[in-house]
């Protein structure tokens, strides 16, 4: 019904542009070209992951419609100025209008429908709802087990994005030119995600809450620039203000009060609250200057200061008022304040007609101004506030970071074509809260590249990047976050909360090497090979726990081959393969002491993707008297290996090949009647195939402790087939 | 052959010499036509379609078409149209391939494309790499594919190759609906920023589409504050979400605590070995649904 109704929409809506079309179409006079484009296509079954962003998210028909109006070439050739009003996909969600004056004036209407999943439902009434509420005879337990069974309200996980960008330049005043840009951009739909009731790692009970998307977005920009002989000057302000219609997300809680939980927390009276995210605003000036200090050097500088700022007002700590809260929160909002300012200086210069310099420095510094408190939190609206020295009371970490980065670079040009580029970076970052304080980076890289001949070029580099912590502190965060009276009650050997053998990897000693390779030949003017690979290698020698390595290799073939007038066929591989090893320690809460010592409680997992993209296209002009013919055709497949080893005190079980495989055929044939009229055919057949065990064979009641929303993977064969007429003028 | 051009030349003079460029010393004479002649819709490497973009506009005193026509930017080229001593015409005194160097054709188009989007140009990684303009415009043409929404992917791709394979992974954004462009994150011009991103930092790059996202929050992920890319690969990911690995692999290369986030997960976890609330649906989200940010003073494990 939903489908038949979007259907309607989507022909009316057409049926409406078609109309306010026809008007300048039959105005359009000698001064005016344009094209249209008209038809229909018809879609054989409905998937989400096929509809993803297409549009094509339904099954059925739909209406094709593109157009495009503007000022014919010989009236731009004597005008000083054009004008380009085009419209594409306008029969479907996925539709986009502009208009365009000149340089002076844009405007630009897109949307876009984002479909993220489908096939699944909630227990809720009202799926559309920020205050979700259960069916009057449900049946409470304490895991899904106990529930009698259910019925599920279906749900379409979508977010429709509309966005109007206008954009202005402003070509006098003075020397200057004065560019603004405003974007009005609004989401609605809704998107899943959970929420829990419990409060301890052992009692949550979680459901799935279909959560309404009602965002707006503002945004100017305003720029001013000016060039000149030897300089360049730029500056400007933007400013974006977004608003979330829901402020937070609250549901009936559909289990049984258990152990742990105040017994008001359970159905029927216990609910759940979640804070969605909050309005924010962000500003920023910049400006940059670009000078020329000789014919071989130049300078370019720039620099900028933002501010983001949040001050939504808090939800309570519970949403349920049976539970006793006796310390109130610190302040009533966040006043959250992150002012980032960045400075960069860079110094180019030739040395010898042969010999380029390049100096670059910058300073970021990201200073988080966001009031520090303490807060007595609620676990998942299901106890009474702690009044004693606890794990519940939290300071906020308001993270800053400052970093300094120099790199200097040299390239020499031989006479030959053989060019080589040397450069070397140092990279400083000071933290706050974090586990390492300060972080120094150093990368070398070593490129080559030669014109061989005219129809042979290759090019390679190699770069080598060490990351080194000042030094890895895994404790500093729970001291930052903890009561001084709380961390006293606690065995100094525990004040931790990730074991601090481990190593969080973006913050870890690491050693990076990367590589990349390509050539490309050219043996006739007709053809053309390419030929690429690139490697990533992380190494994280000196953790013990967390990622151990990491690695990306891939590797890339392309043809081009074009017969003028008769064909063109362009065709690509890619195999890209992703690895990684990590470690892990099985840790009791009550013997973590002890379980470090015990080897029969470490594990490793591995992860290996494998995935190889093979695509092809071709054309083959007048394939019969006024006919095009192009064949498409994209294989995407991927396999993902992963394997979890453990010690002796614990046990793991394989895991099948997990992965996906996308085939995508198509044929398009384009028959010109005239200069002025043709028609084009397409038929396309999709397939798309996916083991995940995340998804596969996992219903509303799977999990214990987690009621889910049932959805598939996405499996489909699907069809489409597209008749439209074109008509240029 | 040569007869014939010679032919061709005086008519060209003869036809359009007073009309439009004057025939300054070297300047070829009867530009833009004398060159269409040649390079027309169906001639060889045809031009005309530069009479459809702004390049082409007479009217428009900014246009190189109102001064000295095609000349304006491939200098002046009255030998191309005289000399043949070598058996075919003498290159025009610039062209946009490899024949003429990068820093001489760039600097062309810079003389009236250096303010806006370019002020960064001069230093950035594209031009210190040696990229000319033409190598990814084509003025000639009545689209430029790098400048619109549908073909501005294959322009890129033809050097990021590994980026094309990477946007028809199972997760990524729609580069390959045409529904978004490399320009939407990169100006490839240069900028102040990394990675030639349009913004400053990453996640102010994220933040243009994903607003939702900036907070500040009251409960903050430091990873996520720190930078998008700690999690989600924006080409594409074999992954939900764009992640850089599955979770709640994933989760645990930062977080190795007591019970559930130390545990060993494995095949006992799935259908029908067992169900472990920590590797199906969203896995560690499913309770920890705020990895995002928490606004609530109760969300200070992310869960609200």
């Amino acid at each position: 019904m939903k489908a038949t109704i979007e259907q309607g929409n989507r022909l009316l809506n057409t049926c409406l542009l078609a109309c306010s079309l026809l008007a300048p179409v039959a105005m359009a006079g000698e001064g005016v070209a344009g094209k249209l484009n008209i038809g229909l296509g018809y879609v054989t079954d409905e998937a989400f992951k096929f509809g993803e962003y297409n549009g094509l998210d339904n099954q059925g028909l739909y209406p094709i419609l593109d157009f495009s109006l503007q000022s014919a070439a010989n009236s731009r050739w004597s005008d000083a100025d054009y004008w380009e009003l085009s419209g594409n996909d306008l029969g479907l969600n996925s539709r986009e209008l502009s208009f365009q004056w000149g340089q002076r004036f844009t405007a630009e209407y897109d949307e876009i429908t984002h479909q993220r999943s489908s096939g699944g439902g909630s227990v809720f009434v009202d799926n559309d709802s920020s205050d979700l509420r259960l069916p009057a005879n449900w049946t409470a337990a304490t895991s899904t087990a106990g529930m009698a069974p259910f019925t599920l309200n279906e749900l379409d996980e979508s977010i429709k994005r509309s966005r109007l960008q206008l954009g202005y330049q402003l070509p006098a005043f003075g020397d200057w030119d004065l560019d603004f840009t405003f974007r009005h951009e609004v989401r609605e739909g809704n998107r899943v995600r959970y929420g829990i009731i419990g409060n301890t790692g052992g009692n949550p009970r979680a459901v799935a809450l279909p959560s309404p998307v009602d965002f707006t977005e503002n945004a100017l920009t305003v720029t001013a620039s000016r060039a000149g002989e030897g300089f360049s000057l730029q500056g400007g302000y933007r400013l974006s203000l977004f608003e979330n219609d829901h402020a937070a997300q609250s549901w009936d809680n559909p289990y049984a009060a258990i152990g742990g939980w105040d017994p008001a927390a359970g159905h029927p009276s216990g609910r759940g609250s979640i804070a969605l995210e909050p309005d924010n605003r962000y500003q920023q000036v910049f400006t940059s200057l670009y000078y020329r200090l000789s014919k071989s050097a130049s300078v370019h500088g720039s620099a900028s200061y933002a501010r983001m700022e949040q001050d939504e007002r808090f939800l309570p700590y519970t949403i349920n008022p049976a539970l006793a809260v006796t310390t109130p929160r610190p302040r009533d909002s966040l006043e959250g304040q992150i002012d980032i300012s960045r400075v960069g200086l860079t110094y180019q210069h030739r040395l010898t007609p042969r010999l380029s310099l390049r100096v670059n420095g910058a300073y970021e510094d990201r200073d988080n101004k966001t009031p520090r408190d303490l807060y007595i939190y609620i676990g998942g609206d299901s106890q009474d506030q702690d009044v004693a020295a606890s794990s519940r009371a939290r300071f906020n970490r308001p993270y800053s970071d400052t970093r300094t980065e120099v790199d200097a670079a040299l390239r020499y040009r031989w006479q030959t074509g053989t060019e080589l580029a040397l450069s070397q970076s140092l990279q400083r970052v000071d933290r706050d809260y974090s586990e390492i304080s300060r972080m120094e980076e150093a990368v070398s890289k070593l490129a080559l590249s030669r014109r061989q001949s005219d129809s042979l070029q290759w090019r390679a580099s190699y770069a080598l990047e060490r990351r080194d912590p000042s030094s890895y502190r895994g404790e500093r965060s729970y001291y930052a976050s903890h009561t001084d009276a709380y961390i006293a009650s606690t065995p100094e050997a525990e004040r931790f909360e990730n074991h601090p053998l481990l190593r969080k990897y973006y913050l870890a000693e690491r050693d990076r090497q990367k590589a990349l390779a390509g050539l490309t030949w050219t043996p006739s003017a007709n053809v053309q090979w390419g030929l690429s690979y690139h490697s990533t290698r992380d190494d994280y020698d000196k953790s013990e726990l967390g990622l151990l390595q990491a690695r990306t290799q891939g590797l890339n073939v392309d043809l081009s081959v074009i017969e003028e007038e008769r064909f063109s066929w362009n065709s690509f591989f890619s195999v890209e393969r992703i690895e990684s090893e990590q470690a892990g320690h099985s840790f009791r809460g009550f013997a973590v002491t002890a379980d470090i010592g015990d080897p029969g409680r470490a594990w490793e997992h591995d992860s290996e993707d494998s995935v190889k993209t093979l695509g092809s296209d071709l054309t083959l002009f007048r394939l019969w008297p006024k006919v095009d013919m192009t064949l498409s055709y994209l294989l995407s497949y991927a396999v993902s290996e992963l394997e979890t080893r453990t010690g002796s005190s614990l046990s793991a079980e394989a895991i099948s090949p997990q992965g996906d495989k996308l085939i995508r055929l198509s044929a398009k044939f384009d028959y010109e009647h005239s200069s002025q009229l043709g028609v084009s055919v397409r038929i396309a057949h999709e397939s798309y195939e996916v083991d995940n065990f995340s998804y596969d064979g996992v219903t509303a009641d799977t999990m214990a402790n987690v009621i889910a929303l049932g959805r598939s993977s996405g499996d489909y064969s699907i069809n489409w087939l597209a008749l439209s007429f074109r008509y240029r003028f | 052959m040569r007869i014939q051009h010679l032919v061709l030349m005086f008519a060209v003079v003869w036809l359009f010499g007073a009309s439009l460029v004057s025939a300054e010393p070297g300047y070829a004479p009867g530009d833009p036509q004398s060159c269409l002649g040649c390079h027309g819709e169906h001639g060889m490497k045809p031009a005309a379609g530069i009479l459809s973009t702004v390049h082409g506009q007479k009217a428009n005193p900014k246009s190189p078409m109102a001064t000295k026509g095609c000349q304006s930017c491939h200098g002046p080229s009255a030998q191309h149209l005289t000399d043949y001593s070598s058996g075919k015409p003498a290159k025009p005194a610039i062209t946009f391939n490899a024949k003429t160097p990068v820093a001489q054709q760039n600097a062309v188009c810079l003389d009236c494309h250096q303010s806006r989007e370019r002020t960064h140009w001069l230093g950035s990684p594209h031009e210190f790499a040696g990229v000319s303009c033409a190598g990814c415009h084509s003025v000639h043409t009545p689209r430029d594919k790098v400048m619109h929404k549908n073909t501005q992917v294959d322009v890129c791709v033809d050097c990021h190759k590994e980026k094309r394979a990477q946007m028809h992974k199972r997760s990524a954004h729609p580069l390959a609906e045409g529904e978004m462009t490399c320009t939407d994150c990169h100006n490839p011009h240069g900028t102040r920023g990394e990675s030639l991103l349009v913004a400053d930092f990453v996640n102010e790059n994220c933040f243009q589409c994903h607003a939702e996202k900036r907070g500040p929050f009251l409960w903050e992920h430091a990873p996520v504050r720190e930078s998008c890319t700690n999690c989600h690969q924006p080409h594409g990911s074999v992954h939900e979400s764009m992640l850089v690995a599955r979770g709640p692999w994933l989760c645990q290369q930062c977080h190795m605590a007591s019970f559930h986030p130390s545990t060993a997960y494995s095949g006992s976890g799935i259908p029908p070995a067992g169900a472990a609330q920590q590797m199906l649906d969203k896995n560690c989200m499913n309770c920890h649904t705020q990895v995002h940010g928490s606004n609530h003073p109760s969300g200070a494990r992310l869960t609200r």
